[in-house]
C-alpha cells in the first residue's frame, strides 16, 4: 500500500478559461498546457497560464517538436520552448514520438515513424540535443497510428523503451493510444504494457477514441473507454507515483464533468493503493477489471 | 519492396498527404505500408490526407471566422482547401497559418459580389495579431499633458497599436459574424473606414477615426515628431482644422496607447498597417 495520493490532472483548454479565471477550488492537482498555445503569445492565453501556475503545478506538452524529423530540429522552436519553460517552471516537459511534416510543408499531425535502427539512432540524437539545450529531461509520448511498416527492426514497445534507455528521456505513456494501436495493428495491449518498465514512465495519458468502423481514431472526444481503464488499472497498480492526465480536445464538456471523468482515475488509484479508502469505493468504476 | 530511408519515407509520405484529391498514391509507397484496422493502404494514407485538410481548414477558420461566415461553409471549405494546398504551412505553430490568406483572396477574388472579402481577412489577421500582443504600461493623462508642450516630441505607442484602412466597412461586417446571413444584405458595406486598433488592459478596442486623423496617427506611429507629422498631414489635407488635431491628441491621451514620449531617435514600437 502506498502512502502517496493520486496525482490527477486535466488539460488546460481555452474553453475552460472563464470557469477557471475566478480561481475556483477544483478536484484536480495539476494542469497540462499545450506548449505551442503559449509560446507565441503575450495575450490572454499566457495570462491564464500564469494565473493557473500560481495555484497548480503545470506540465508543458508539445505537439510540434517533431523529434523524428529527418530534417533535424527547429532551433527557433527550441528557443521559444526554453523561454516558456523559464517563465512557467513546469514539472514536466513532454512531446510526441513522431514527426509532424517537412519544415516547409508542415502537416501539423503526429505522424508514424518506422521502428528502424536508423530512426532510433536519429531520435536518440535529437533527444540528446533537446535535453542538452533545455537543460532538463523530456518525456516522449507513444502516438496513435493508422498504418505501419513491414520493414521495422523493433516492436513499438521495444522501440519506445530503447529510446528512453539510450537517451535518458522518459515515457509519457498514453494508454488510449496504446489501445488504439493494439486494435488497429492487432496485437495484445497487455504485451505492450508489460514491455515498458515502470521506472521509465514519467506520466500517463488517458483519453477517448472514436470507432470509425474501419479503425479506431484518436479523437480525444469521448470519455475513457472501459478497456483503457482496465489498462490503466493494471499499470497504476504497479506505478502509484506516476502523474495521470485526462485529455479531452473535441466536444469538450464543462469543467466539472471533465473533473469527474478524471476522478475515476483517482478512484482506481485508491482501489489499489489506499486500503483505508476502499470501503467507500466499494465498486471500481471500470467495467472489466478483475 | 524497397526499404526507404527515413528521409525518403517522410518526403513520400508528405507528398501523399498533400494530394489535392483521392488520386492514386505511388504504388511503390503503398507497398511499403501495412494499413491499420480494415483500412486498405490507400484509405490509411487517406486518413492522414483528410486529417491534414481538416486540421488546417479549422485553424484557418479560427482566425478568419468572419470570412468563413460571409463565404458560407461550402465556399469557405473550397477556398481553404485551395489555399492550404498551394500555401503549405512552414511554421511549427498552427495558429501562424493563414498570414498570406488575405493576399490569396485579393488575388483570387472568388466572389464578385463580395469585393470586401480580402480586406475582411486582412482585418481578422490584424485582430489576431493584436490579441496575442502584450499589454503595456500607459502614460497617464497627466504625464501626457505635462510633456506635450514641445512639438519636437515623438510619441512611443504601445506594441498593440495598429491602423487599418479599407474602402469597405469591414469592421461592421466582422461584428455581424455568427448572426443570420441575411444581416449582411442589410448592411451598407460600401462606406470606407479608417480604424485605430489597440489593446488596453487585455481588452481589444477598435475605434473609428476620420481620414485626416488616420493620416496624422500614421505619421506619429511611424516615429515622426509631432511637428513633422502635422506638417506632412497638412500637405495632404490643407484644410486640416485645429479641432481635428485636438481630437487626435484627445484620442491618444484617453485611450492609454502611449507608453512614453521621446525627443531623440524614432520609435520602432508601433507597426502601422494601412
Amino acid at each position: 500500500m502506498s502512502s502517496h495520493k493520486p496525482n490527477i490532472g486535466v488539460g488546460l483548454r481555452p474553453t475552460h478559461f472563464p470557469y477557471l479565471e475566478p480561481r475556483p477550488q477544483t478536484k484536480v492537482t495539476w494542469f497540462e498546457a499545450i506548449s505551442e498555445n503559449y509560446m507565441d503569445t503575450k495575450g490572454r492565453p499566457l495570462d491564464m497560464l500564469e494565473l493557473i501556475r500560481e495555484d497548480y503545478p503545470v506540465a508543458l506538452h508539445g505537439v510540434s517538436l517533431s523529434i523524428a524529423s529527418a530534417e533535424g530540429l527547429r532551433q527557433n522552436y527550441l528557443h521559444k520552448l526554453r523561454a516558456l519553460i523559464e517563465r512557467i517552471d513546469p514539472f514536466i516537459v513532454s512531446d510526441h514520438l513522431c514527426w509532424t511534416g517537412l519544415q516547409q510543408q508542415n502537416l501539423h499531425d503526429l505522424l508514424p515513424v518506422p521502428f528502424t535502427d536508423e530512426a532510433l539512432t536519429l531520435i536518440v540524437d535529437h533527444v540528446d540535443q533537446v535535453q542538452t539545450f533545455l537543460r532538463r529531461p523530456i518525456l516522449l509520448e507513444n502516438v496513435s497510428t493508422y498504418l505501419r511498416f513491414p520493414y521495422g527492426d523493433y516492436t513499438e514497445w521495444d522501440f519506445l523503451r530503447a529510446i528512453a534507455e539510450r537517451s535518458g528521456c522518459r515515457i509519457l505513456f498514453d494508454l488510449n493510444n496504446l489501445y488504439v494501436n493494439a486494435r488497429n495493428h492487432q496485437f495484445d495491449p497487455s504485451v505492450f504494457l508489460e514491455g515498458i518498465p515502470t521506472h521509465l514512465i514519467g506520466q500517463i495519458h488517458l483519453a477517448g477514441y472514436t470507432d470509425m468502423g474501419t479503425h479506431l481514431f484518436d479523437t480525444h472526444s469521448k470519455p475513457v473507454y472501459p478497456e483503457v481503464w482496465d489498462l490503466f488499472s493494471s499499470l497504476i497498480s504497479r506505478a502509484p507515483d506516476v502523474p495521470v492526465l485526462l485529455e479531452w480536445d473535441e466536444d469538450i464538456p464543462e469543467f466539472p464533468q471533465l473533473e469527474n471523468e478524471a476522478l475515476k482515475a483517482a478512484h482506481i488509484w485508491t482501489y489499489h493503493h489506499d486500503q483505508t479508502h476502499t470501503q467507500s469505493v466499494s465498486t471500481p468504476v471500470f467495467s472489466s477489471f478483475s | 519492396m524497397t526499404r526507404l530511408t527515413l528521409s525518403q519515407f517522410q518526403h513520400q509520405f508528405s507528398q501523399a498527404s498533400r494530394r489535392p484529391d483521392e488520386t492514386l498514391v505511388d504504388p511503390g509507397f503503398l507497398n511499403g505500408i501495412i494499413a491499420g484496422g480494415s483500412l486498405s493502404p490507400e484509405t490509411a494514407v487517406e486518413v492522414y490526407r483528410t486529417g491534414h485538410i481538416v486540421r488546417l481548414t479549422e485553424a484557418l477558420g479560427e482566425t478568419f471566422e468572419a470570412v468563413w461566415w460571409v463565404a458560407g461553409d461550402d465556399d469557405y471549405f473550397c477556398l481553404a482547401k485551395e489555399f492550404l494546398l498551394t500555401h503549405p504551412s512552414s511554421s511549427y505553430n498552427l495558429s501562424d497559418f493563414g498570414e498570406s490568406f488575405p493576399g490569396f483572396l485579393a488575388e483570387r477574388q472568388p466572389f464578385s459580389d463580395l469585393p470586401f472579402l480580402a480586406d475582411l481577412a486582412r482585418f481578422e489577421w490584424v485582430f489576431k495579431e493584436v490579441f496575442h500582443l502584450p499589454s503595456h504600461t500607459s502614460l497617464t493623462p497627466d504625464q501626457f499633458q505635462e510633456h506635450m508642450l514641445s512639438g519636437h516630441l515623438q510619441i512611443a505607442f504601445a506594441p498593440s497599436v495598429r491602423l487599418f484602412h479599407s474602402p469597405y466597412s469591414v469592421y461592421e461586417i466582422w461584428k455581424l459574424r455568427g448572426t443570420v446571413k441575411e444581416s449582411l444584405s442589410e448592411e451598407d458595406w460600401t462606406t470606407p473606414q479608417w480604424l485605430l486598433c489597440y489593446k488596453h488592459q487585455q481588452q481589444i478596442y477598435i475605434k473609428h477615426v476620420s481620414e485626416p486623423e488616420y493620416l496624422l496617427l500614421d505619421h506619429l506611429c511611424s516615429g515622426a515628431s509631432i511637428e513633422e507629422s502635422l506638417t506632412r498631414t497638412l500637405e495632404v489635407f490643407t484644410d486640416l482644422t485645429a479641432s481635428t488635431v485636438s481630437n487626435v491628441f484627445q484620442v491618444i491621451n484617453h485611450t492609454g496607447i502611449v507608453t512614453h514620449l521621446k525627443t531623440e531617435s524614432p520609435t520602432d514600437h508601433a507597426s502601422p498597417i494601412s
